[in-house]
C-alpha cells in the first residue's frame, strides 16, 4: 500500500487531484474487473483506454504514468475495499494549505510541490487557493496559523518609504 | 214554499174542498200572494208619483209662508231692538243720576277728611314748636359750653404750637449744620471710593489683558499643533492611498507581467524564506 502511494504521488501534487484520480481509477477497475473479460496481463491497457473515454487528458496521462504497480494491485474479489482503504490512507498525508495570487498550472504546481517534497515531507500534498491580493509569492497555514509572505505583505513591512521618499521631495 | 203548502192543506181540511187537490190550491195560493205583491208594488209606485206630483203643485205655497214669517221675524226683531234701546237710554240716565249722587257725597266726605286732616297737622306743629323752643335753648346752652371748651383749648394749642416751632427752627438750624459735615464726609468717602475703584479696575485691566495674552499665545500654540497634526493626518491618508495605488499597480503590473513559472518561483522563494525562519 506504500508503496502504491509513493507511486501515485510521484504525479499527483494536490489533494484535489488525489481525490478525483483515485475516483476514476475505481471506475475503470469497476469496468474491467466486473463488466469486461479481460486477462491480467491486458488489464492496465484495457483500463487505460476505458479511462480515456471517460477521463480528463491531464488524469489520464497520470494514471497511464501509474503503470502496472498501480492497476495491477487491485484483484476482482477485494478492490472496492482495498480502494476505500487506500482512500482513507490518502486522507492521512500530510498536506499544507497555500494561497497563490493565480490559479496555477501543473508545472507550476509542480515546482512549488517538488521543493515542499524536498524540504518538508516527500509525500506532502498541496491544498491550493487563490488569493489575488497576494500580489506575488504565496502565503500559507501552518499549525494552524496564517502566515504572509507576500510582496503585499512585504510592502506593507516598508510602508514608510513611500511617505519618507515623498517628505524628502517636500 | 212550506208555509203556502201548510196553509192550503189547513184550508183544504177547514172549508172541505178535497175535491181540489192540494198541488193545485198550493199553486192557486201562490199565484194570489204574487199577484197581491204586485199589486201592492203598483200601489207604493202610484203613491210616491202622487206625492211628488203634490209636492211640486204646494211649493210656492210653502216659499210665500217662508217669506212671511221672515218679515214677521224682522218687525218682531226690530221691535225689540228699539225696546232694548229705550230699556238702554234709561239706564244710563239712571246711573248718570246715581253717579252724581255718589260724587256728591264722596265730595263731601272729603271735605270732611280734609278738615281733620288740617285739624291734626295744626295741632302737631304746635306741638312741635313748642318743643323746637325747649331743644333750642338747650342747644344755645350746649353751645356756648362748647365755644368755652373750643377757646380755651384753642389756647393751649396756640401755646403748645409756638413752643413746637421754636424747637423745630433750633432743630432746623441743628440739622443744616450737620447736613454740610455730613456732605463734606460723605464727598471724601465717594472721592476715596473711586479712586479705589480706578484703580482696582486699572489693576483688573491689566490682570485681564496678561489672561489675554496668554489665552492668545495658548490657542495659537494648540492651533499650531492641530495644524501639524492635521497635516500628519492627511499625509498619512495620502500615504494610504499613495500605498494603495502602489499596491494596485503592483498587483496588476505583476499578474500581467509575471508567468506563472515565475510565480511558482516566486511562492517557492517565499517558502524558503519561511523554512529558512522554522515556519515550515
Amino acid at each position: 500500500m506504500p508503496a502504491v502511494l509513493e507511486q501515485i504521488s510521484k504525479n499527483t501534487y494536490t489533494k484535489i487531484d488525489l481525490h478525483r484520480r483515485l475516483g476514476l481509477l475505481q471506475e475503470c477497475l469497476e469496468e474491467i474487473l466486473y463488466h469486461t473479460t479481460v486477462s491480467p496481463e491486458a488489464s492496465t491497457a484495457a483500463g487505460i483506454a476505458y479511462a480515456h473515454k471517460v477521463g480528463a487528458p491531464k488524469d489520464v496521462a497520470a494514471l497511464s504514468e501509474w503503470g502496472d504497480l498501480v492497476w495491477g494491485f487491485f484483484q476482482s474479489p477485494t478492490m472496492p475495499a482495498v480502494i476505500n482503504k487506500l482512500k482513507k490512507e490518502s486522507e492521512l498525508l500530510p498536506s499544507l494549505v497555500v494561497y497563490f495570487p493565480v490559479q496555477f498550472d501543473a508545472e507550476a504546481t509542480k515546482i512549488v510541490s517538488v521543493w515542499c517534497r524536498e524540504k518538508i515531507h516527500p509525500l506532502l500534498l498541496l491544498e491550493t487557493y487563490v488569493d489575488p491580493s497576494v500580489i506575488g509569492g504565496c502565503a500559507f497555514v501552518s499549525k494552524d496559523t496564517h502566515h504572509d509572505y507576500s510582496i503585499r505583505h512585504a510592502m506593507k513591512d516598508n510602508k514608510g518609504v513611500v511617505s519618507e521618499l515623498l517628505a524628502s521631495y517636500v | 214554499m212550506l208555509f203556502i203548502c201548510a196553509l192550503a192543506a189547513r184550508i183544504q181540511s177547514r172549508y172541505d174542498i178535497s175535491y181540489m187537490s192540494t198541488f193545485f190550491l198550493t199553486i192557486m195560493l201562490a199565484v194570489a200572494i204574487v199577484v197581491m205583491i204586485i199589486a201592492m208594488i203598483t200601489m207604493l209606485l202610484m203613491q210616491m208619483r202622487s206625492s211628488a206630483r203634490v209636492n211640486k203643485l204646494t211649493y210656492p205655497a210653502y216659499e210665500y209662508v217662508m217669506r212671511q214669517t221672515e218679515a214677521k221675524a224682522e218687525k218682531m226683531l226690530q221691535k225689540a231692538q228699539e225696546e232694548a234701546r229705550h230699556i238702554v237710554a234709561a239706564a244710563e240716565k239712571t246711573g248718570q243720576k246715581t253717579i252724581q249722587e255718589y260724587t256728591k257725597s264722596a265730595t263731601e266726605t272729603h271735605g270732611v277728611y280734609l278738615k281733620t286732616v288740617e285739624k291734626f297737622t295744626n295741632q302737631l306743629s304746635e306741638k312741635l314748636e313748642e318743643s323746637s323752643h325747649a331743644s333750642s335753648a338747650q342747644l344755645e346752652k350746649l353751645a356756648d359750653e362748647a365755644i368755652a371748651s373750643m377757646s380755651s383749648q384753642q389756647k393751649v394749642v396756640q401755646e403748645k404750637f409756638s413752643s413746637a416751632l421754636e424747637s423745630v427752627e433750633k432743630t432746623s438750624l441743628q440739622l443744616e449744620g450737620e447736613t454740610t459735615e455730613a456732605i463734606g464726609e460723605l464727598k471724601r468717602h465717594v472721592t476715596e471710593a473711586s479712586t479705589r475703584l480706578i484703580e482696582k479696575l486699572n489693576a483688573e485691566g491689566k490682570q485681564h489683558t496678561q489672561y489675554i495674552h496668554e489665552h492668545l499665545e495658548k490657542a495659537a500654540s494648540s492651533a499650531e499643533e492641530q495644524i501639524t497634526e492635521y497635516q500628519k493626518a492627511r499625509t498619512a491618508l495620502l500615504d494610504t492611498h499613495i500605498e494603495r495605488l502602489v499596491e494596485d499597480i503592483t498587483a496588476r503590473v505583476l499578474h500581467k507581467e509575471l508567468t506563472l513559472t515565475d510565480h511558482a518561483e516566486l511562492a517557492r522563494a517565499a517558502l524558503a524564506d519561511a523554512k529558512e525562519h522554522n515556519l515550515l
